[in-house]
């Protein structure tokens, strides 16, 4: 990667980074741009896809607000392979999903143009919406979040706030893009970096405002201070997860108030099934089936099947699990799906040395195998 | 009180665990009866799912069998419940469950001896490790 400064003259960072994106599309380094951008209202921030020939006016993707994982939104896009260069503006647990989805055939990476950004973390949306109130709007809330928390060492505001998923998350910085927008460290009001691949060579910085940086050991600081901080929180998190599921009346009561209504895998970025099993008539039991059951445990709980859907879904998919939480920010009765995804995601991705979204090269543990390993297994 | 009696519910491979199973038989090797035989062609087509249907309803143990890496019928089934079933076991482990009550075992269809040894040796196990908690939850 190739870095470069993003120098904000006379204009807020919202601005520079807007008129950045401006320029990448006015120099067709993309043809398209997949970018958060401000609400009408300026009170919310969702993705967009920007038509062409239109300008960008507020685009914001440093806002402390994640309504969906945008991997999925990244697979609508390119799974019929349009052949036009598509801008995605992602934080890193959207990238390492799409990347993972990219090995299960979602995701289709030619002419995908990945534009990573650094990420504090973010808040539930009710809370977002609780905070911005108390500001002018977005922008307001997003330069007070960000100017507070850039700096290594410091606290951002209200920190305690942020989703769990993000407390724990050891990936600050985006990793696997073509073009990063990177502010850890930075003083904000002044610049922040732009690391370019070296893949896009099309591309002269000049036209895109940018000044080479010979140095941006203050960025690398600020994310290892993040990072490292991040990791602590996560191997607290999972000691307790662990002692939390020690036996089965735990699991059973962790689950006990599920409702059912799939919210958690229409949340996650990698189950992308058409047709979930659960959906389909394999899970239509008849009268006769049901009694039996009944009749065996003396009575049954209706709707069944509430903890064999999540181990599946735990079977199926936690080998892929980038931890992103948007299961548990989907949850209605705030069961912490998250927790117990990414605590034992990480214990099934240890026995392949397996990193989820770390390299499109290594395939998902479960699509393949090898001859010479785990010898003592079954003897 | 009656002794407690484990219920073991075994997958076992067409071409070989049933064959040695098949083969205990017919060779009037003794073994206890706890175990229900559920017969597929490999055991690469044991999809986890079974094996965690099997303990929510109660039962006591699960065996898997299958041929000897290298061996599988069809080339790499067994590869691949390999696998599977390193995974599943990890998560039951770490979701609260006592993963020892499933077994993977690799036995060829001249193991007949052997695969009686292994049904008496879990069945003795079992006994000790006691009933399946699930066998009376409902509200799961």
């Amino acid at each position: 990667m190739k870095s470069y400064r993003l120098i904000l003259k006379d204009e807020d960072l919202a601005t520079g980074i807007n008129n950045f994106f401006k320029r990448l599309l006015a120099q067709k380094v993309i043809d398209t741009l997949l970018v958060p951008q401000d609400t009408p209202d300026k009170t919310s921030v969702v993705q967009t896809l920007v038509g062409a020939g239109e300008e960008i006016e507020s685009a914001n993707p440093f806002a402390p607000l994640l309504l969906m994982n945008s991997a999925t939104l990244v697979g609508q896009l390119t799974f019929d392979k349009p052949g036009k260069r598509i801008g995605a503006v992602l934080r890193s647990c959207e990238i390492r999903a799409a990347i993972e989805l990219a090995k299960l055939k979602q995701v289709n990476m030619d002419n995908l143009v990945i534009i990573g950004v650094d990420c504090l973390g973010t808040y539930e949306s009710t809370t977002y919406q609780e905070s911005v109130s108390s500001f002018k709007d977005n922008k307001a809330l997003t330069m007070d979040f960000l100017s507070k928390g850039a700096q290594p060492g410091t606290d951002a505001p209200g920190r305690d706030k942020l989703r769990p998923a993000c407390r724990w998350c050891e990936y600050p910085c985006p990793e696997n893009a073509d073009i990063t927008i990177n502010f850890l460290g930075c003083d904000i009001r002044k610049e922040v970096f732009i690391r370019i691949s070296e893949k896009i060579d099309t591309i002269n910085p000049e036209d895109l405002g940018l000044v080479p940086a010979d140095d941006i050991a203050k960025w690398e600081d600020a994310s290892r201070l993040c990072r490292d901080e991040r990791t602590k929180v996560r191997d607290r998190v999972f000691e307790e997860v662990v002692h939390r599921l020690k036996d089965a009346k735990s699991l059973v009561k962790e689950l006990g108030r599920c409702r059912r209504c799939y919210n958690c895998r229409r949340a996650c970025p990698i189950c992308y099934c058409r047709a979930c099993i659960f959906d389909t008539v394999l899970f239509e039991h008849t009268y006769a089936q049901y009694s039996r059951w009944a009749a065996k445990k003396g009575k049954i709980r209706m709707p069944t099947d509430t903890l064999l859907y999540h181990l599946t879904r735990m079977n199926h998919m936690v080998v892929s699990c980038v931890g992103c939480g948007q299961c548990t920010s989907a949850c209605p009765n705030n069961i912490p799906v998250a927790e117990f995804f990414k605590t034992i995601g990480a214990k099934v991705q240890a026995l392949f040395d397996y990193a989820p979204g770390r390299s499109i090269e290594e395939e998902i543990p479960q699509a393949t195998f090898k001859e010479d390993e785990f010898k003592e297994f079954g003897k | 009180m009656a002794e407690f009696e484990p219920n073991i519910i075994a997958f076992v491979c067409n071409w070989c665990t049933y064959a040695a199973a098949d083969l205990a038989g017919t060779s009037r090797i003794q073994y206890p009866p706890n175990v229900k035989i559920i017969r597929l062609m490999c055991s690469g087509s044991v999809d986890p799912i079974f094996v965690i249907k099997a303990l929510l309803e109660g039962a006591d143990g699960v065996l898997i069998g299958g041929c000897h890496p290298g061996d599988c019928h069809y080339g790499s089934g067994n590869y691949k419940a390999r696998r599977r079933m390193m995974i599943l076991k990890t998560i039951l482990d770490n979701a609260g469950f006592e993963a020892e009550r499933i077994r993977v075992r690799w036995i060829s269809a001249s193991e007949g001896k052997r695969f009686a040894v292994i049904i008496s040796e879990m069945t003795a196990e079992l006994k000790k490790m006691g009933p399946n908690s699930f066998n009376k939850m409902w509200d799961i």
